[in-house]
């Protein structure tokens, strides 16, 4: 790679990098370029010279956040594992990126379609993995006989739920780091089968 | 440690290669049952299933996602409309 091409590289990453930490701080919607630009060091055109539009450095960004949690989430898992290590890991791989994650469910009506096909695409991996043990345990009758599109819709519903009004339940920090055992924990509850 | 070229999960284990052959660069659930590759239209019908049976998406948002997921990958960036 000669060094005209390593600097462009080194300068798309660095736009990437700064449109993370405003989008992660103000949404999706509200920041413009100028201010990516100046949070990457960068003059406005130099923005349009890697990215042609708002909308592509957009979903740059969430293609990037959605390799990142795949990834995460593909890496910590492994046969064996059980449903709560398996949920624990989605959590662990939204928490490592929870700001940037909370604005694209918050923003995803407005954003482009693929947009919603990123999310669409981080939830098969996670439900991938889900499947595995989740049928190992309906087939030994640990757990209820609930459709699993009901029970990862219900799993998802209450991650996001939690997520969208974090300023309800943890105004000053992360709603995963204070109730991600919580959740967890009385999600195996609702599906495990009352033995008494 | 690979990734599958076909849908991108990594191949940690003899297990995950398709009739245990390391040698193949997709996985078990992109291979037919004699351990060739799926095709693309193969492969968007089983990932569309796979979305409509644990997300319970419409058929036809599930079958847009799986394309878009499929557009990614090595095996079927040709396929891509972009």
């Amino acid at each position: 790679m000669n060094k005209r091409e390593l600097q462009r590289q080194q300068t798309r990453a660095t736009i990437l990098t700064a449109a993370d930490h405003i989008y992660a701080a103000h949404g999706f919607i509200r920041p413009s370029t100028q201010m990516i630009a100046k949070e990457a060091g960068v003059a406005h055109g130099t923005v349009f010279l890697h990215f042609q539009s708002q909308e592509k450095l957009i979903l740059a960004v969430i293609e990037h956040l959605g390799m990142a949690l795949t990834a995460q989430i593909h890496e910590a898992s492994e046969p064996g594992h059980s449903l709560s290590d398996i949920l624990r890991t989605h959590l662990d791989a939204i928490e490592a990126s929870e700001a940037l994650y909370t604005h694209l469910i918050l923003d995803l009506p407005q954003l482009p379609e693929e947009a919603q096909q990123t999310v669409i695409g981080i939830q098969s991996v996670i439900a991938h993995h889900m499947d595995q043990v989740i049928g190992q345990l309906k087939k030994e009758k640990k757990i209820k006989d609930l459709s699993f599109s009901f029970l990862f819709t219900t799993w998802i519903g209450l991650i996001h739920y939690y997520l969208m009004n974090r300023r309800l339940f943890a105004p000053h920090g992360s709603v995963l780091a204070f109730y991600k055992d919580q959740l967890i924990a009385n999600f195996i509850k609702l599906l495990e089968v009352d033995c008494k | 440690m690979k990734q599958c070229i076909a849908c991108g999960m990594p191949m940690k284990k003899i297990d995950d290669y398709p009739l245990g052959d390391t040698t193949k660069d997709y996985c078990k659930f992109c291979a037919r049952p004699d351990g060739s590759m799926q095709n693309y239209d193969e492969k968007l019908s089983s990932m569309t299933q796979f979305i409509i049976r644990t997300q319970g998406l419409n058929p036809g948002v599930a079958q847009k996602s799986a394309a878009f997921m499929m557009s990614k990958l090595p095996a079927w960036k040709s396929n891509s409309d972009d």
